[in-house]
């Protein structure tokens, strides 16, 4: 205790003299930072969890497995940009629930991050705003005249229609979906393999003639066809529709032609005698999926990619897929699209990344956020398996280059297609919140569940989110 | 005696050495009053019992001349105190006016089987599921072959399907007597029913003919869809109405399920689940929702849902009259009739799922207990318990007859159902076929985990699930 405090005194007495030095050596915008030493404290006030330097850049991670799990990821996906291009700039990454950081703890202890890596479309009002840090980023973008239009429009549409006229957040990773496929499977059915531009109609007939059972001896084996988790299908669907009145706030529509469209193009996979709806694990944890739709930290999960995961998780998956027998076994395409000739594919499960309100170093997080959406950054982040939010074909190229695990499967499906651009409403239909309502009830509640017909089971989420919004209103709650 | 146990204050053991000493003098007393309707002369134990808990407390103290009873397995005898007097505890006091008896249900006070062996003290009799404690590895309860005989106790009255279940568990001995059977019936919505105008299910009806209604009872209607038919699927098999056991009765060690009889059962339910919109959930979709036509489930089921106040604790009864008012399942509105058949004239229904009396190896008034389980065996207490609801074991067809007449919230509904047909018989394997042990066969991954989460054919779920128990049968065999 008495040693930690005097640790403490001698930092801070550190961190003062060496302020005015790194100002000078240009790593800080001018006149920002803060004014002494920044703890975060546990809830209840009674630890210290982590210290901050005066001119310390505190950036938070969220939503991310990967920078999660592995130390080296975050100074190979985040720390080594930073450090070339500021070399005199201190910054510390805090991945969520490290040393137990919440944002609770910003609360408790008044020191919010600079910069937070957050899902725009969920988090910008659950997280951001209900801790207070939603700061507009357009004065900043127009002093360094950072050009929004290289960014993904739909990522973009994303951003607008959460920010509600202003720009909340700048996009920077995506979280894609990619289509993995078992050769060994439909190699048994003599089954020509996926594609890019495939359409669900053709999916589904390779789904039928891959689901099927073989007896070998004493093994016996059911293989399903196709597995798409519906949660994900339907809320990022390829229409880019959302949930909600165009032109009326707080309302929940999904009682239309186009919804109930995206929802029987799916269903009718899963009414497939032997293709029930279980999970996308089963593609590699029993060999029993010939196609199945997952992201991309699945596709480094799986590939084993070594920088990104623990020792004993990448033993674990190893195991899981030699007993299985698809070590080796598969490749990657493009989601199915819609219609034939569409190369539409999810909306964007994309991060992005907030200059907090609180931050003392928000011009300085600026030029970092800057410098991380760079032609340069966002290719050598995708040549380390991360699909950036640039996409210039030369970028779409060099996905996966440096990961040797990678190598040998069909890379350009990551980049392939566009991503579903979804309508930006007025800020008066948007409102200041965002209604997180149970659009997984369609699927995994009403139809899996409870055997519901896609219409009936539309209708009824419909009537009861509307409802639930209803009654969160007259509560006093605004999203 | 335990240290532990005496260190709660002065009075507290004051009061232990008083009941000690009380005890003792009792004991002469209470062997006398064998001829009164007590203790058995001879019988009894030398003081005081304690059941002690995990940190040494004392959870029960029973007197010298205390008749211990333990239940297990009944959610009415669990949930209410007053069913335990109705239902037990009144016959036993006006035949045995002398004899004391505590009843105690499963973690009542905490107290589990864990608690005797630590405590050394056991019950003398124990109520839990016949089929639940085999020969092979009992240690615990005795071979009441000699009682049966000493007091000419005649087995034949009791249902032959129960019996042949506690004989191939005896292996040559009798390990229970059997005492009532929670047997299973079907529950259908009249609602429902007639909102399609089909005809209310009947005795004798034909599991072809419940199909037939499950399809047409399958339908939307506004913003809710209805299911046909939901029966558990676990115990369809393992109580199944052709009494086929899953183990061979010729060969040792060896599970048996790809027979043609195995076969058709599973399909016969298999059929019902491919219906599109009658996905198996569980049978709350009948009671809880509202929204299913037909279930199968158990008597105790149907004394739950009557509700009747001494089965029923209130906050039950208020919750399910809560439930009820919003599904629209009020008395009157549905009724019960026996399950389905497999062929038409047959009045098969499921192996019973059949409560019996064991006694301890430990008990030291094993024929107090006797006496008490002959007395619950009687004609009169029978019949008296069928008038309360509870389906008992013997041939005479006055229990069927008298079912639930004393129950209020019993009446309109077609009581004959209870008893209708007659309990499929399992076959009494000799020792030289059960082989090493009774093997534990999990019948429930045959349609939950194959047919339903994988997707198997029901045939080849059954083939699956065979040659993964003898392959981990042979497997422990070598070790």
């Amino acid at each position: 205790m008495r040693a930690s405090s005097k640790l403490t005194i001698m930092m801070l007495a550190l961190a003062l003299l060496l302020l005015p030095a790194s100002a000078a050596m240009a790593a800080l915008v001018e006149g920002e930072g803060y004014s002494g030493v920044r703890k975060i404290l546990s809830e209840d006030g009674s630890q210290v969890l982590l210290e901050l330097e005066p001119d310390e850049l505190f950036i938070f991670v969220t939503n991310n497995k990967i920078m999660e799990k592995s130390q080296v990821a975050r100074e190979r996906l985040l720390g080594q940009y930073i450090r070339a291009r500021f070399p005199d700039l201190k910054f510390r990454i805090v991945v969520w629930d490290d040393m137990g950081i919440r944002e609770k703890n910003f609360e408790a202890s008044g020191v919010y991050p600079d910069m937070v890596l957050e899902l725009i479309d969920r988090n910008t009002t659950r997280t951001i705003k209900t801790y207070g840090m939603d700061w507009d980023l357009t004065p900043l973008i127009e002093k360094y005249n950072f050009d929004l239009s290289r960014i993904d429009e739909a990522s973009m549409a994303i951003v607008y229609d959460r920010s509600t006229g202003g720009v909340l957040a700048i996009p920077f990773e995506i979280n894609d979906y990619i289509l993995f496929y078992n050769k060994a499977i439909f190699d048994k059915r003599n089954e020509t393999y996926p594609y890019a531009g495939m359409t669900y109609d053709v999916a589904f007939t390779k789904t039928r003639k891959l689901t099927f059972d073989e007896e070998a001896g004493e093994k016996i084996m059911s293989y399903k066809g196709y597995q798409q988790h519906p949660d994900q299908y339907l809320k990022l669907n390829q229409l880019g529709l959302i949930p909600f009145s165009l032109t009326e706030r707080d309302k929940v529509v999904l009682d239309t032609p186009e919804w109930l469209e995206v929802v029987e193009n799916l269903s009718r996979f899963y009414d497939i005698r032997g293709n029930s709806w279980n999970k996308t694990d089963d593609f590699w944890q029993k060999g029993n999926v010939a196609m199945a739709v997952d992201h991309i930290e699945r596709l480094l999960q799986v590939a084993m990619v070594e920088d990104y995961w623990p020792a004993n998780e990448r033993e674990q998956w190893l195991k899981w897929q030699t007993d299985a027998g698809v070590l080796g076994n598969w490749d990657i395409a493009p989601i199915p699209v819609m219609f034939e000739g569409d190369d539409t594919i999810y909306r964007p499960n994309v991060t992005g990344w907030f200059i907090t309100k609180q931050s003392q170093m928000k011009e300085t997080a600026f030029q970092v956020i800057m410098h991380l959406l760079s032609d340069e950054v966002q290719k050598g982040r995708a040549m380390d398996g991360m699909k950036g939010v640039i996409m210039t074909p030369e970028i779409a190229a060099a996905y996966g280059k440096n990961l040797p695990e990678l190598q040998g499967l069909n890379l350009e499906a990551v980049y392939w297609g566009r991503n579903a651009v979804q309508p930006i409403r007025s800020p008066e239909v948007a409102g200041s919140g965002y209604w997180d309502i149970a659009l997984w009830k369609v699927y995994r509640l009403y139809i899996v569940q409870q055997g519901y017909l896609p219409e009936i089971a539309l209708k009824r989420v419909e009537q009861e989110e509307n409802q639930w919004i209803q009654d969160q209103i007259a509560q006093g709650k605004q999203w | 005696m335990s240290k532990t146990g005496i260190t709660r204050s002065n009075s507290f053991s004051l009061l232990l050495i008083i009941g000690l000493v009380v005890g003792l003098v009792l004991v002469p007393v209470v062997l006398v009053q064998a001829e009164t309707g007590g203790v058995v002369e001879g019988e009894g134990y030398d003081g005081v019992r304690r059941i002690y808990g995990d940190n040494g407390e004392v959870l029960l103290e029973l007197q010298p001349d205390e008749l211990f009873i333990f239940t297990m397995n009944s959610k009415i005898l669990e949930k209410s105190k007053p069913a335990r007097e109705k239902l037990i505890g009144q016959y036993i006091r006006e035949k045995f006016p002398n004899l004391k008896f505590r009843i105690v249900d499963w973690d009542e006070n905490g107290i589990r089987e864990a608690n005797f062996e630590k405590s050394g003290v056991y019950p003398d009799l124990w109520f839990n599921l016949v089929a639940n404690v085999s020969a092979d590895k009992n240690t615990m309860f005795i071979d009441l072959t000699e009682l049966i005989d000493k007091y000419g106790f005649d087995l034949s009255r009791i249902n032959e399907a129960c019996m042949a279940i506690v004989k191939d568990r005896g292996l040559g001995q009798i390990l229970a007597i059997p005492f009532q059977i929670n047997d299973y019936i079907l529950f259908y919505n009249k609602t429902i029913f007639d909102k399609k105008g089909v005809a209310y299910p009947y005795a004798g009806m034909t599991y072809d003919e419940a199909y037939a209604k499950a399809r047409t009872l399958t339908f939307g209607e506004g913003i809710t869809m209805y299911k046909g038919y939901a029966q558990h699927p676990d115990f369809y098999l393992q109580q199944n109405q052709l009494g086929l056991v899953p183990l061979s009765t010729t060969e040792p060690n060896k599970v048996v399920l790809t027979t043609p009889d195995w076969i058709d059962l599973a399909d016969n339910l298999a059929r019902f689940y491919e219906i599109r919109g009658n996905k198996w959930n569980s049978t709350d979709d009948f009671f809880v929702l509202g929204t299913a036509a037909m279930c199968v489930d158990t008597i105790e089921r149907l004394l739950q849902v009557t509700l009747h106040p001494e089965y029923v604790s209130a906050g039950d009864i208020q919750e399910w009259q809560r439930r009820f008012a919003q599904n629209g399942l009020q008395p009157g509105t549905w009724d019960i009739a026996p399950i389905p058949q497999l062929k038409e004239g047959d009045a098969s229904i499921y192996i019973p799922n059949v409560l019996g009396w064991f006694i301890t190896e430990q008990s030291q008034m094993k024929e107090t207990a006797f006496q008490v389980i002959m007395h619950l065996l009687s004609d009169e207490v029978q019949i008296a318990r069928s008038k309360d609801g509870i389906k008992g074991v013997l041939n005479n067809p006055e229990l069927a007859v008298n079912y639930g007449v004393n129950i209020p919230e019993l009446q309109g509904l077609d009581l004959s159902a209870v008893y209708w047909g007659k309990n499929a018989v399992i076959p009494v394997r000799d020792p030289e076929v059960v082989g090493y042990t009774y093997w534990k066969v999990d019948l429930w991954k045959v349609f939950r985990q194959y047919v339903f989460q994988d997707g198997y054919r029901p045939e080849l779920a059954l083939k699956k699930v065979e040659t993964e128990h003898n392959q981990a049968i042979q497997q422990q065999l070598a070790q």
